[in-house]
């Protein structure tokens, strides 16, 4: 059935005048807002999260804060850290809170928390992990917590700490250790040092702390992200095994033989599965051995040293812990 | 419905979908946005160079910065082959973060002092120091230490205010278009210098004197970081300086370009001078464990002509004052 102009009623043609008014003035919005397009906010989110209100509150003794701290988002990280700023993005970054504070009467000497707010305790631990000092000194306040000569560096929960002194002085590490001390009450529990798939690295011949996630892009390759790397002296170099459980033994299948495929673009040549290691894939890369495998949701390797024997028998460990895992 | 009225509802609703789509096309910007900065007139970047100085490069082994920049200036001819009476200089330090001098995350203050004060003693005029950092310019310059050495040394310290930006494109660029540019300090210079230290960055590998222009952009420049080598490359088309040092008396070795612990900083006593800054970087590169050919900002620049990363062919001055 069909209506002609004059049989429509006044509230049908009322309403259709009311829509075309609404489209109306959607088209002159967004031509308005085209015109004032700002690319410091475009298409990108997130807000001061809660980080910025456990700095607000935070009184470290001794110590009296230089003015009221700040707050950035994904959008204006990198206005604090330059180019680092890509390292926490990759993780998973949501916002993080910066404050100052200053022993009295000396205002060259003061320290700087910055507290990162990550997805969760996994992105904490990557960035974490990925910045770990060397020569670094357990400190005994946290699982995943470390000082230098000037700093403190701890990852708790979905949060990773940064607190930074200007001078090597012992009073500033005491704030450091105040300053942490004070946030640690105020943030959630963490039951162990690394996550997840960490803990199934053989520990025996593990260099101390060398537990690091790879957030994204692991070894160059795109795509192949949330990797878990464990260093291994040997002799007068390093092995490094790899970890990372998948969603299911395909999708571990199907990285482990992107993987192949990605090292063999890179002028890798394959060779054939070692004799303990069926079904794994040996690659030699410019004299350095790769060797790697899918077990169960599980992708697995050793890589990057040019000792073949001391390769193949790191993966005999390696393959055997995860077996312990998942009988 | 009769086949009339079909046919001219038919074309009333593709009358009105054409027209819907040509004003969409009408609204459409092809060229995308640009970093508006209103209506300030476009400028053009001179050149700074020195005639007769091209392709000098200095290598000073010491760990002492001030008599490192000495003879390193000694080496390439004397500050007087770049310095004149009467010269207006602009120095251009990293100052980029508010975090102290002992961190080597910017220019040394000392080095900056000492560079201020030569210029000074053969005649310049006028001597600024500035950059537009990536904290708060004024806690950068204060906590940092250079503000305070810089004026202590007799320099102005300019700190970026919106007058300062103009809009700039870089000719063939393909990224620095219609882009703030911060020209104020630069208006009326004879001379620019640029003045970096030496670091490890997690997005271009190492960040020298190439990657230290970046502090004369302004608006939402972090967008570059997408395309860091691109972008640093431009950077060294952009600038023709007078003269670069590069500053690797400690190298910030690792976490950079921030670092935060002493312990990201290594030992590696070197200044490096000179008026080729794709030499100059190149050398520094290595102080980072890098060849310059695994540095892929390096090869673009060389590759546009900024330079050349086969600094040996450039016949350096070694000096090592122990």
């Amino acid at each position: 059935m069909e209506l002609s102009r004059s049989q429509s009623s006044l509230t049908q043609r009322l309403l259709s005048m009311a829509v075309l008014g609404l489209l109306a003035l959607v088209a002159a919005v967004v031509f308005w807002q085209q015109g004032r397009y700002d690319p410091a906010s475009w298409g990108w989110g997130g807000a001061a999260g809660g980080g910025a209100g456990m700095l607000a509150d935070l009184a470290v003794p001794g110590l009296t804060p230089l003015g009221p701290g700040e707050g950035f988002t994904p959008a204006t990280l990198s206005d604090k850290i330059d180019g680092k700023a890509e390292l926490y993005l990759a993780a998973g970054f949501e916002s993080m809170a910066a404050r100052r504070y200053a022993l009295a009467g000396r205002p060259a000497a003061w320290l700087e928390l910055m507290l990162y707010r990550m997805k969760d305790s996994r992105a904490a631990y990557s960035v974490f992990s990925n910045q770990r000092r060397t020569g670094a000194q357990d400190s005994g306040l946290a699982p995943n917590a470390y000082t230098t000569s000037n700093a403190l560096y701890l990852a708790q929960g979905p949060y990773y700490l940064e607190a930074v002194a200007s001078l090597p002085e012992p009073a500033l590490k005491q704030g450091l250790t105040q300053a942490a001390q004070a946030l640690l009450a105020k943030l959630p529990a963490a039951p162990s040092a690394a996550p997840g798939e960490a803990g199934l690295f053989p520990a025996q011949g593990m260099k101390a702390g060398s537990v690091v996630l790879l957030a994204k892009d692991a070894f160059g390759m795109a795509g192949l992200n949330e990797i878990f790397i464990a260093t291994y002296p040997q002799g007068g170099g390093e092995l490094m095994a790899f970890l990372a459980r998948r969603a299911d033994p395909a999708t571990a299948q199907e990285q482990a033989a992107a993987y192949a495929a990605f090292l063999k673009d890179n002028g890798g040549a394959p060779q054939p599965a070692p004799a303990g290691l069926p079904g794994a894939n040996l690659v030699e890369v410019f004299g350095a051995w790769e060797l790697f495998w899918a077990q169960g949701p599980y992708l697995a390797g050793v890589r990057g040293s040019e000792d073949r024997a001391a390769t193949e028998a790191l993966a005999q460990r390696l393959r055997q812990a995860l077996e312990k895992a998942q009988p | 419905m009769d086949r009339r009225r079909f046919l001219l509802r038919a074309g009333k609703a593709g009358l009105g979908v054409a027209a819907i789509g040509a004003l969409g096309w009408w609204a459409h910007d092809g060229q995308g946005p640009s970093a508006n900065i209103g209506q300030a007139e476009g400028v053009k970047l001179p050149s700074f160079a020195v005639k007769g100085t091209e392709k000098r490069l200095a290598v000073i082994k010491s760990s002492h910065r001030v008599p490192a920049l000495r003879a390193g200036l000694e080496a390439l001819g004397g500050i007087g082959a770049f310095v004149g009476a009467g010269h207006k200089v602009v120095i251009k330090v990293n100052a980029a973060f508010a975090t102290p001098p002992a961190l080597g995350a910017t220019s040394n203050p000392e080095l900056v002092a000492e560079l201020v004060r030569l210029c000074l003693k053969v005649g310049a005029r006028q001597v600024v120091v500035t950059d537009n950092p990536i904290n708060d310019p004024a806690s950068c310059f204060e906590l940092s230490g250079i503000g305070p050495a810089a004026r202590a040394a007799g320099a102005e310290v300019v700190l970026p205010h919106p007058g300062a930006f103009r809009p700039y494109t870089l000719p063939g660029g393909r990224l620095i278009k219609d882009w703030p540019l911060m020209y104020g300090p630069l208006a009326g210079a004879d001379r620019l210098i640029g003045l970096a230290p030496v670091k490890d960055h997690h997005r271009s590998q190492a960040s020298v004197t190439m990657k230290n222009w970046y502090g004369l952009l302004g608006g939402r420049r972090n967008v570059f970081h997408q395309d860091i080598n691109g972008i640093i490359s431009e950077l060294g088309r952009m600038v023709a300086p007078s003269l670069v040092i590069a500053d690797g008396v400690a190298t910030l070795a690792h976490n950079g370009p921030t670092g935060g612990s002493l312990e990201d900083l290594r030992p590696t006593d070197t200044l490096i001078l000179g008026t080729d800054q794709v030499a100059v970087d190149s050398v520094a590169v290595g102080l980072l464990g890098l060849k310059p050919a695994q540095v892929a900002w390096l090869g673009l620049a060389a590759q546009a002509g900024v330079g050349t990363t086969d600094y040996e062919s450039l016949n350096p001055t070694k000096v090592e004052l122990g």
